[in-house]
């Protein structure tokens, strides 16, 4: 059985991507307080809940809202985050990725 | 600001809470805030139109009256309307399994953004016409704006109409067949009064190509 890509690790390495600015947490508000606490608790630098990793019947599905900074084209960052995301989980997995700022 | 001017971000947040939070600094921070979005884009426009409420305070004292508060209401509703997401504008990517997209509103303050950073420009609204969801169907984006009194409308749309090209093709993958550019306000040393009975409504559209 595959393991699913650690969320945390997985902002880890967007935030390290060229034009990428910014994750933001793709679940409500009410939903990230209980993984805003749970961060308090664990001392964690990065919200567990920026890149969102769900295990459904058909596979892994994972979704991550990020902003792009302006002197980079926003679609070739979206692109490159994309491809970070389908590299580090198992084949066939599900990526969404929205950019909600271009700042 | 009347009881019907949409104010309110669809994440729950007031222009209004947002305009005092830019006016204490940002300061306490408000986690709320500083993770949405909207907000942040929300905050980017409206800091610019205080910035700019400032310069004309600042350039027409002993000569004018403070700038038409109706003008700087109208901007910052257009912002309340414009940050929201909107549609999700889709990006290429190969992969079948993957959905790679922009959202409308990102798109539209990044338009704001274009549009406000040249001299003498105020963009007041931005909008998206077509099927901005669906790849390769041709779209056109209609900008209001109003320019500082004697410059030339000709000149400012021709420079706004390229930046905004440039930047939609820089970072989205709309086929945008037109830039409109509506002229519809001046400002700087015209008295309310007169931006209504005088200004002439200039509108220069681009033949989609």
């Amino acid at each position: 059985m595959t393991i699913p890509p650690d969320s945390s690790a997985l902002a880890a390495q967007l935030l390290a991507i060229p034009g990428v600015a910014e994750i933001f947490p793709p679940s409500p508000p009410i939903v990230q307080l209980s993984t805003a606490a749970a961060g308090l608790l664990t001392r964690s630098p990065i919200r567990a809940d920026l890149v969102e990793v769900k295990q459904t019947s058909g596979g892994t599905r994972i979704t991550a809202k990020i902003a792009a900074t302006a002197d980079q084209p926003a679609r070739e960052t979206g692109r490159r985050v994309v491809d970070s995301l389908l590299a580090a989980a198992e084949p066939g997995a599900e990526v969404t990725v929205q950019i909600v700022r271009v700042s | 600001m009347t009881e019907n001017t949409p104010t309110r971000l669809d994440c729950g947040k007031t222009i209004e809470e947002l305009s005092a939070y830019l006016a204490a600094d940002r300061l306490p921070p408000n986690p709320d805030i500083d993770t949405c979005p909207e907000c942040l884009s929300a905050l980017d426009g409206l800091d610019h139109v205080a910035q700019l409420s400032r310069d004309l305070i600042a350039r027409d004292i002993g000569r004018q009256s403070d700038p038409p508060e109706s003008w700087i209401t109208t901007i910052m509703s257009n912002i309340a309307q414009e940050v929201r997401s909107g549609r999700s504008l889709p990006l290429r990517h190969d992969n079948p399994e993957v959905t790679l997209s922009i959202t409308e509103g990102a798109v539209r303050a990044l338009v704001r953004s274009v549009g406000d950073g040249i001299d003498g420009v105020v963009i007041g609204r931005c909008r998206i016409d077509g099927d901005a969801e669906t790849l390769d169907a041709p779209v056109q984006v209609t900008i209001t704006a109003s320019i500082l009194w004697g410059r030339s409308p000709q000149d400012l749309s021709e420079v706004l109409r390229g930046r905004v090209h440039d930047a939609l093709r820089q970072h989205t993958d709309l086929r945008v067949a037109a830039v409109n550019i509506v002229i519809d306000d001046l400002h700087h040393i015209i008295a309310e009064s007169q931006i209504t009975a005088e200004s002439p409504i200039i509108t220069e559209s681009e033949d989609p190509t």
